[in-house]
């Protein structure tokens, strides 16, 4: 049996409305959730200036291997930091992913609600995080430049670190988007009556 | 008029919930028939599978086997975004414990519906305001549901049940948690709408209130039909 449905649209301006309320009315929540992007972000940032500031001092000697690993752990905290956040903001909120469903909302709907509140808050962590990060990087290595010699090194290499700025907001959004999208795809195939049962 | 009439046509349905090991069957072929503008109470004791049939006869929950028709449509035979069409276009639900979107006022509640369904803003803005007036809240249509009373609330929720114009509105226990005279009233309303706008209301239902204003009441109980009754059959013994 064929409904003949019309295409189910959902306008772009409808989707960043909705989740622009959602963040609103959670701005508590929405900010701790964001916190834990900000700080993954400002770890892997931090990390990775101090190495660049490191390998700018150590240009001769080359760069020690044990900064490849802090690299690569800050990659997985920041990883670990961020879908832990999101996963927890899209479990905590499956009973209103029911509600959704209830009042006509297709799985695509309520994925695209959740992935655009993902992208704002990824963005918003990427930035922050990303000034913050590459702000305690700079700062940890101050005391070994004399002077202006510090802002001269920052003004030099200044392509580095704006590169690694929106290296940071790249993988913020990326990584809050799967870590929303995997979730919030699984909560949208929920029947809407399991979903608006479930006991977080 | 033969089939026109049945708004839900349920016939022998089943509905097994698998625990892992044991197996409980909630439903136990059920079948029954709907009309139009009729307002049904399934009324039973807990457990006995009131809520299931709520949510089978709404296309929130699938069926073990059987048929169930919605408005001349077998919804077992439909996929998931069909029913979320259903759900959005021919049938409106109330909740016990009214299930508004909290970040949203009043009035964005009654809309969303619409926004799934396609309906232009002007369109959305227009309705919206009717339906609050219709409910009685057309004073509150800024108010989010935090800043309202239960009763308010669940006249909201009455209002997003009617957003798309439904062929049928399903209430489950939608006065439980309010108190007696609160209850009352969304019966009233409830009522209004079953009289005024010819809405079949089905409501799956423990409050004895609701027998004086059903054309009907289906008895559930261990899954099964155990006796459908006219009001007219049962004024006396509800009342006593």
């Amino acid at each position: 049996m064929s409904l003949d449905l019309p295409d189910p649209h959902f306008p772009l301006s409808e989707v960043i409305f909705l989740s622009f309320s959602n963040i609103r009315r959670r701005f508590f929540r929405s900010i701790i959730t964001a916190l834990g992007v900000i700080l993954g972000i400002a770890f892997m940032a931090a990390l990775l200036t101090n190495s660049i500031v490191l390998g700018i001092i150590q240009s001769e000697t080359g760069v020690e291997s044990y900064q490849y690993w802090l690299v690569g752990i800050s990659l997985v905290v920041c990883f670990g930091g961020i879908t832990n956040s999101m996963l927890m903001a899209v479990n905590e909120r499956i009973k209103e992913i029911g509600v959704y469903k209830c009042i006509g909302g297709l799985d695509n709907h309520i994925v695209k609600l959740f992935l655009a509140e993902a992208f704002l808050l990824g963005i918003m962590g990427g930035i922050l995080g990303g000034i913050l990060g590459i702000g305690m990087g700079l700062f940890m290595n101050i005391n070994k430049f004399t002077g202006n010699e510090f802002t001269l090194m920052v003004i030099e290499n200044y392509l580095s670190f704006l590169f690694l700025f929106f290296l940071c907001v790249i993988i913020s959004v990326i990584l809050t988007g799967l870590a929303t999208y995997v979730p919030a795809r699984r909560a949208a195939a929920f029947s809407p009556a399991e979903a608006l049962k479930y006991e977080k | 008029m033969s089939l026109e009439e049945y708004v839900v046509e349920i016939s022998d349905v089943y509905k097994d919930f698998n625990l892992g090991k044991i197996i409980i069957p909630a439903l136990q072929g059920i079948s029954f028939k709907i009309k139009r503008e009729e307002y049904v109470s399934i009324m039973g004791p807990s457990g006995s599978g009131k809520s299931t049939l709520f949510n089978v006869i709404g296309g929130l929950d699938t069926v073990t086997k059987g048929e169930i028709y919605i408005d001349q449509v077998d919804i077992a035979d439909l996929d998931a975004n069909e029913l979320a069409w259903l759900r959005c276009r021919k049938i409106g639900y109330i909740f016990q414990t009214f299930n508004l979107l909290l970040a949203f006022t009043a009035q964005e509640n009654i809309e969303i519906p619409m926004v799934f369904a396609g309906v232009n803003r002007e369109e959305r803005r227009k309705r919206s305001k009717e339906l609050l007036k219709l409910v009685g809240l057309a004073d509150r249509a800024k108010n989010k549901p935090g800043q309202l009373s239960g009763g308010q609330q669940q006249r909201v929720a009455i209002a997003r049940a009617l957003a798309n114009d439904p062929a049928i509105v399903l209430a489950d226990e939608p006065t439980a948690n309010l108190d007696l005279e609160t209850g009352l009233e969304i019966i009233h309303v409830l009522k209004e709408l079953n009289e005024e706008k010819g809405t079949t209301i089905i409501t799956a239902t423990h409050d004895l209130k609701m027998i004086s204003v059903s054309s009907r009441i289906i008895w559930i109980r261990d899954g099964k039909v155990d006796r459908v009754e006219n009001r007219a059959d049962i004024h006396v013994s509800a009342i006593t």
